[in-house]
Parts: structure tokens; sequence; C-alpha cells
């Protein structure tokens, strides 16, 4: 059966040919109805990028190329008008930064009102009553008295939560969330967290989770990607990643955590040196120079995914945890 | 123990904002012992970050006392203030904008020294190259501008300009919130082992539970800028009873989806109050689970509950379990003491 | 694989501001405009062999390209070419000079407003905005007229009357820089006030400065040929585009040449003045850092 979203070999690229910066090289990803994949890493793996490749949204500088699949819809290479019924529509987005999402000089409800009357042909007095009932479902308190505000009245958590109320106002297929939470306090976090474990739990909706959070992917992820400069290098369901990282790079990731059933100041794994940008072929494994495994292997080719066990995916000649010489 | 570097009393700072005052800080007690890691924790708007400031006197508070080795600073004018800046550093959240982008690593470093006057030229020099290799930088950094180097760099050099007076207390504002999960685990090894091997105390302000547990001695807790509980790193963190803090603590997720999936995810319902028209009662009752008509009508006081084990009431540390919460009174009716600070 | 991060980190700022200058056509073009009038204001002895100030009655009115003048003679039979390179001299003297101190008196000003705060900044602040509440022109003029025409007044009055504006976009920086966690550092350290406001405001200010400098040489320019339009401004017989336009108005029927020379004279002089100064802003953008 055709999978909701399906990406194949996206690559997107900065500038031309030879000196392009490889923003995003050869990722594979696809999200089932009414499942959550996140994808996962630190600043500058390019997991914005893909995000935004998904609405068609990359800066006119991109390059992308390979294919992005939604509902049987190439995105890449559909025109604008065809995006543009897609877009808000049955895809939406929720970014990080709830500050600058919202147009100031309206009110909440007024902006809720909007898109819903956009791509919904209902009657002005009908998308006032369906944004309340939206605030509602997104937990604000007293949604009437809400909707009249602006969003420089409201605070962060509270304007991030409209930011969902819009995104969920038509009933999206497919659900973006970038970094939702990064800016927020942990309660409000909690909040917008049950939102989308209660979404999740009532509908089929497609969500693709970015974030370097690992207790958001914890709390939410069905499946996990894990990016590193550009390229996927460790995916499975989500108990695999945590109970069983391969890649050096997730392993790091989980090291580097401070966790709560942690001793006081226990040695944490930090990763030194910072994450190469990535031109031409690299040859080699992008990781090898901050990696505690690496072998001459690691410099001579580029590690490819290769399937370890049951869809658990690792591009990593030595992976953590598996014997030498268990993969050829 | 000897007498701490830090003692908070009565604390208030008041903003006027149109449409009022905000009393970030209200009436905040707390101490930091020599050679003691405090964190401060709360979400936005919890006056944390405002108590740091007080501590730095970036802020003048509008009234308690802000002592440092027994000395008020509160009201210090310039001159007198010197001295006690240099016992006082302060290293901030945002590596990009802490750091005076006109000036190279080496005279940013070397700037504090040469502000108090410390040592002639050559012997700063040293200093400064001395402190560059105690943070893991290279010398070869010393001639780069701030715009040239990564997060987890600037933060190293931000600690770098902090530690090179070798104060006695360093306020650190979320000093690893802006950066990546790996690069944020080297600074705070390196935090942990300068502090071990320099001695001085701490007060770090952070919203980030797991981080002021993983490097806390003793943890306050904040909330609409009061103090609404304190105590030991376990008192707290491990068996916290201010609802607020259980709240915060079964709301950050473990990555561990067993675990996470597994857990009672109780979220507290609503937003923080309007700073302008903060609840009459206890400042959580628009939003605790257990309110009851007391909290609405009465404020709390934060009371003292020290378990049996090493706790001395009254002990210049204040090794005591403070809790500002009617209810838990209530459950602790026998064995709370009214706090006398 | 290379590790453009720190390649493109090792390299200079300033190469990187200078790269995206060079990157805008017309700032380029405006940059050499600039060069050239500054040149011909040197070099005007060497361009020309004429005296501006030298008449030849035998010679009024000389249309362009007649008689030996390349752009003809006025009423008085000078030579239209040399009036206006030797023009350029006062023009620029007057433009550059009154705004260099427009700036050196107001920035420190603005500095002092941003930074204190206060009752010092309220003062400051009402002052100005009784100021500006006049147009910049009316006040150039009517300090011209107060002190009396001259080169150095003219100087002055436009100088002056540039103060308040450049207060307040002082203080602006100053505001914002004053919260940036930088200077908050700074204090925190100890430094002293001069230290902060020499070695942390100031140097972070330069760009918008610089920039808010070249945009206000034009002004400035137009100012000083308003001044001597008007007779306010230089007197003659010291050629300046201003007075020279002046002179031409009464003799527009019989040659026009004479008010369209300085006319296009001022209007490239202010253009050139006006794209270097855009240019020097997109190159100085903080996000190029």
């Amino acid at each position: 059966m055709e999978k909701l979203l399906e990406i194949e070999d996206l690559c997107i690229n900065f500038g031309s040919q030879p000196d392009a910066v490889r923003a995003v090289r050869n990722l594979n990803l696809s999200v089932d109805a009414g499942e959550v994949v996140a994808l996962v890493g630190e600043s500058g793996c390019g997991k914005s990028m893909s995000a935004l490749a998904v609405m068609k949204l990359t800066p006119p500088a991109a390059i992308a190329t390979g294919s992005i699949r939604f509902n049987g819809t190439e995105i890449l290479s559909a025109p604008d008008s065809v995006i543009r019924k897609i877009r808000g529509r049955e895809i939406s987005m929720v970014f990080q930064e709830p500050m600058t999402s919202l147009n100031p000089a309206f009110t909440v409800g007024d902006q809720i009102a909007e898109t819903l009357r956009l791509h919904l042909k209902i009657s002005k007095q009908e998308a006032a009553k369906r944004a309340v009932e939206l605030l509602s479902r997104v937990r604000i308190a007293s949604p009437e008295k809400r909707a009249r505000a602006y969003p420089h009245q409201l605070s962060g958590g509270m304007r991030q939560r409209v930011m969902i109320a819009i995104a969920l106002s038509c009933n999206p297929k497919f659900l973006i969330l970038d970094e939702p939470t990064t800016a927020l306090d942990v309660t409000t976090q909690a909040q917008v967290l049950e939102i989308v474990r209660e979404l999740e739990g009532e509908g089929d909706t497609g969500v693709l989770l970015i974030t370097h959070d690992l207790g958001v992917v914890a709390d939410l992820a069905d499946r996990v990607v894990v990016m590193y400069a550009g390229s996927p290098v460790e995916t499975s369901d989500v108990g695999g990643i945590f109970s069983q990282p391969m890649h050096p790079y997730t392993n790091g990731l989980l090291g580097a955590v401070p966790r709560r059933s942690d001793g006081i100041r226990r040695r944490l794994n930090d990763i030194p040196g910072t994450v190469p940008v990535i031109k031409s072929n690299p040859g080699r494994c992008a990781f090898a120079d901050r990696c505690s495994y690496a072998a001459d292997d690691c410099a001579a080719k580029e590690p490819e995914l290769f399937d370890i066990q049951g869809g658990h995916r690792v591009a990593c000649f030595h992976p953590v945890g598996v014997e030498e010489g268990a993969i050829l | 123990m000897s007498s701490p570097i830090l003692q908070l009393e009565g604390l208030k700072v008041s903003f006027s904002v149109p449409g009022g005052t905000v009393n970030a800080v209200r009436d905040v007690n707390l101490e930091v012992g020599k050679g003691e890691i405090l964190g401060l924790v709360g979400e936005t708007g919890s006056g944390k970050t405002t108590v740091g400031k007080a501590v730095v006197r970036l802020i003048e508070p509008t009234s308690g006392k802000v002592l440092i080795d027994g000395v008020d600073i509160s009201h210090l004018s310039r001159g007198r203030m010197r001295p006690f800046r240099r016992k006082v550093q302060m290293v901030f959240q945002d590596p990009y904008s802490s750091l005076n982008p006109r000036m190279t690593v080496a005279k940013l470093i070397e700037h504090p020294l040469a502000i108090h006057g410390v040592a002639n030229r050559l012997e700063r020099r040293a200093k400064v190259e001395e402190i560059v290799d105690r943070v893991g930088l290279s010398r070869a950094v010393l001639h780069r501008y701030p715009g040239e180097m990564s997060g987890g760099q600037r933060q190293r050099v931000g600690l770098a300009r902090a530690l090179v007076l070798s104060p006695e207390l360093l306020v650190a504002d979320e000093p690893v919130s802006a950066l990546d999960v790996s690069v944020q685990a080297g600074i705070l090894n390196l935090l942990v082992d300068l502090q071990q091997e320099m001695g001085f105390s701490c007060l770090f302000i952070t919203h980030d539970l797991s981080v002021a547990e993983h490097l806390c001695d003793r943890v306050a807790v904040m909330y609409l800028g009061e103090i609404v509980e304190v105590g030991s790193r376990s008192d707290v963190l491990v068996s916290g009873l201010h609802p607020y803090t259980q709240s915060l603590l079964e709301a950050v997720p473990v990555p561990d989806p067993v675990v996470q999936r597994g857990r009672v995810r109780a979220t507290l319902p609503g937003d923080p109050p309007d700073p302008l028209n903060p609840p009459h009662g206890c400042a959580l009752s628009p939003r605790c689970p257990l309110v009851d008509s007391r909290c609405i009508d009465e404020h709390p006081a934060l009371l003292s509950y020290t378990s049996g084990q090493g706790g001395k009431v009254g002990s210049e540390i204040g090794l005591d379990h403070l809790i500002r919460c009617h209810r838990v009174a209530e459950r602790k009716a026998t064995s709370l003491v009214e706090n006398t600070l | 694989m290379t590790d453009l991060a720190s390649t493109k980190r090792r390299q200079k700022p300033q190469r990187r501001r200078l790269k995206a200058f060079l990157g805008r056509k017309v700032a380029v073009f405006g940059a050499i405009g600039i060069l050239i009038i500054i040149a011909m204001a040197i070099f005007a002895p060497l361009i020309t062999s004429y005296s501006p100030t030298a008449t030849d009655f035998t010679h009024l009115f000389a249309a362009p390209f007649s008689g030996g003048h390349i752009l003809g003679t006025d009423q008085l039979g000078r030579d239209s070419f040399s009036r206006l390179i030797y023009g350029t001299q006062s023009t620029l003297e007057v433009g550059v000079v009154a705004t260099l101190l427009g700036t050196f008196v107001a920035v420190p000003i603005g500095i002092v407003s941003g930074y204190y705060r206060g009752w010092v900044d309220s003062v400051i602040m009402r002052l100005t905005d009784v100021i500006l509440s006049f147009p910049f022109l009316v006040i150039a003029v009517g300090l011209a007229a107060i002190l009396g025409p001259s080169l150095r007044n003219a100087i002055l009055a436009l100088g002056i009357a540039q103060i308040p504006g450049v207060i307040r976009i002082a203080r602006a920086e100053a505001l914002g820089l004053r919260e940036q966690e930088f200077v908050q550092a700074a204090i925190a350290s100890g430094a002293s006030d001069p230290t902060i406001l020499a070695r942390y405001m100031l140097p972070n200010m330069l760009s918008p400065l610089v920039v808010q400098v070249s945009v206000a040489i034009p002004g400035a320019i137009l100012g000083s040929a308003l001044l001597s339009f008007l007779g306010v401004g230089v007197q003659p017989p010291t050629p300046a585009w201003g007075s020279m336009l002046a002179t031409a108005q009464t003799y527009l029927y019989q040659d026009y040449w004479l008010a369209v020379l300085p006319g296009v004279a001022i209007l490239l002089t202010t253009l050139c003045f006006n794209f270097f100064g855009d240019g020097l802003r997109d190159a100085l953008d903080p996000s190029l850092g």
C-alpha cells in the first residue's frame, strides 16, 4: 500500500555544483497515516531543511532533487497552484518560534477563522465558532475570551498552541512539527505533547516531528531517523534507538543528555569538534573525525545505511554493540 | 561549615510597566554556601534571572539585602562596589551576544584583569593563557573574534572571562540552554572540573531540571517571583513535595520510551498568571490540582520541613527543606516548625 | 569534504563586508563617482587651465565647445568648466565638514542619553523634539542668516542643524546596545562608564553611524547649495554650485546651460553618495557579522 508520505533520495544543495553545500544527502523516509516519525539531530544536520522541502518552502537558493510523494502527488515537481492547495489544508506545519509566526495586527480568533475560510467554504459566523472550538481543543482556558486577544496579549506557550490550532484547523492528513516545544517551558511543553498524543489517539494524521530533544522523541515517536551532517545515520523504531543505539553518534547523543536517574555530576559524554559542512562527495564517513570508534576504513569510504536487524538500519562500519565482522 | 558567600534577605525587585507594577521578585531568602552549587530553577517569568542580575548588581533591588561575604551590596556606590565585582562574576545564556564582537578573545579575557588593575601586562597575558588552557581552548583562538567561533567555543570564552579573576561566586544564567546537547555536555563537564579545581561557589540559574539535578548540591524552585521549594538536590528533585515542583518533575520527558510512556504524564493545566494581577492567595492556586479555599484566600509561608537524617534546623548553611504550600503544611502539620528566616 | 564552517569563520569579517559591498554594482558606481568628485576637488588646478574667477568680457555667454571653453562661459565670461570643478571644493567641504561636525557633537550626546536614560535622556530628547519640529533646511537657513554669509558659517549652520537628528540615531543605537549581554557583562565585571561607552558601545555603533554619515552628506550638499542659492552661503566670487544655480536663474532664457551644469553636478554628487550609503548599509548589515 502506498505510504502517506514517501521521501526518496532527497538531496538539497545550496550554490552551484562543484562548490555546492550539501545540506541534505540521500534522505529516505516514509510516514504512514497515524504514524509519528521523528527526525532527530543537532543544529545544522539538515532536519529542518528536509521538513521545509515537504512543504516546498525551501529558500530560493536551495536546489532539491529526488522525490517527495504525498498521497500520490509528487511535491518537488508540482506546480505552485497544486502546492498551495496542499499547504495548510492537507499538510500543516508548526514552527519553533511562536512569537513571529502570528500577525500582530489581528486577533488570534480572526487568524484561525481566516485560515478556515481560505480552505473551507464556510460562513464567517461558522468560522468564528470553529475557531473557538479549536482553541478549546488545544487547551486554552476561556477560549471565547482568548479568541478576541491579540498575539502580544498571550504568553509564548499560548501562542504556540494557537499555531497548533491553526495547523489543525482543516483537519490535515499530515502535520509537520518543527521543534514545536523548543522555545517553551516544560509545563507548556507537556501540554503541547499531550495535544499531539491526543491527536494521534483519535485519528490517522501522519506526523513528521523535527526535534533535538530526545525526551520528546521518547514521548511521541513511533519511528526515528537520526541525521548527521545532512544524511541519515540510523533509523529504527523508537525502542531500538533508545535500547540499542548502534551508530556512535546516536550513542554519543544519548550519553550526552543529563538524566535524572544518574548520580550527581556523572561524567557526560561530550562529542568534541563541530558538525562539518559537506561539499561534493565526502568519500568517507562524515562523523569519523569526531568518532571514538573510527578506524581506517571510515576514511576510505562513506558507509551506507545497512539493515542490521528487522528494520534497524545504521550507516556505520563499526556499529556499537555489534560484533566486528557481523556486517560486510 | 563557614559562613555563606551569598545571602539574599527579603529580596524584592519591582519594575514599573505600562499598566502597573510587576513584582518580578517577591521576598526571596536564599543562601549559597562556600564551594556549593545552588540551582535556581524556574520557568519563564519566574524571576530567576532577575535574582541573578540583582546578585551581580545589574539591577538594584527595590528592597531587601544582597549580602556578599556578609556585606550588603544592594545599594553600594560604584566605587564601593568594585571589590565585590571582582568576587562575583557572571556567565550569560547567549554566547552570541555576551561577547563584545569587536574584541579579540585575548582582549575579552584580559579586560576584567585590566579593569581591576591586576598585575602588569606580561603577567596578565600569562594569566589569560593559563585560563584559556583550563577551559579547554587552544591558544590559537586568542587572536580570533567571537564571530569566528562556534557556540561551544564562545561559551568557553565566556567562562574564561568570568573565571580569570578567580571569583568566589559565579552566577551562571542558563549557560548551556542555547547549546546543542553534545556541546552542552562538554560545558557541563568543564564546569564540574573547574568548580572542583578552583573551589568557587555557583548560583546556577536554569529551566532544565535534568541539568539542575546533574550539577547542583541544593536546588531552589521559583514560581511567579517567589521560592516555592528549596532544599538539597534529593529533597527537591527526587522527593519534592510542592505541587509545582512535582508537576515540573512530571513534565520533563525522560529520554527512554519505555519509562516515558509508562509514567503518569499529568500536566499542569493553564498558564502562569498575569504578573500584573498575581493571585491573592497562593501563586499556584489557579492551576494547582490540590487547591482548596485556604489556598485561594491566604498566601502560604515558606515553612521548614527537615528530614531526620543530618538536617540541622537553623544551621548556618540552610540544609533545611523549605516548602511554600498550605496542603503540604497540613499533611506535615505535626513535624512542621515555623521557619524563622 | 571540507570544513566550510571553519574556513568561513577564519575569513575576517571585514573581508566578507568588502565582498558584499563589491557585489552591488550601484554601490561601486557610487564609490567610484565619489572618488572622481574628490579627485576633481583636489586636482582642480591640474584639470583646468582657466581660473574660475578670471573674467573675459570678449566671451560672454559662450556656448559649450566654443572659444576654447569646453562648457562655455557665464555672464561675466568666466569659464563654466573651471567654475564647476572649483565649485566641487566648496561644495564638498561644506557637505563633508558640516556632517562630520554634526556627527562628532551629536554622537557623544546620543550615547550618553541612551546609556544613562532617566532624566538626562528626557531632557535631551525633549530638546531635540523641539528642534526637530522645524525642518532641517529651515534651521540651516535661519542659522546661516544669523551667523552671516561665509563658507565657515555655512558649515556651522548645516552642522548644527544636523545635530538633533544624529542624536536620535545614536541614542536609539545606544539604547539597544545597552541591553546587549556583552555590555551587561562589562557592567557586571566592574568596568567604568567611560570604558563601557568607549570600548563597548561606540565601536559597535560605528557601522550604523558610518552609514548615517554617508547618507547625511548629500543632504548637507543640497543644503549648502540652497544656502548659496539664497545668498546666505558661500560668497562670490568663490565658485559654488548653489550660487552658480542662483545666478543662472536670471539668465535662464539667454543661456540655459548655466543652470543645467551645476544642477546636474549637484544631482550626480548626491546620487553617488546615496548609492554609496545604501551599499554601505547592506554591507555593514549585522547579519553578515
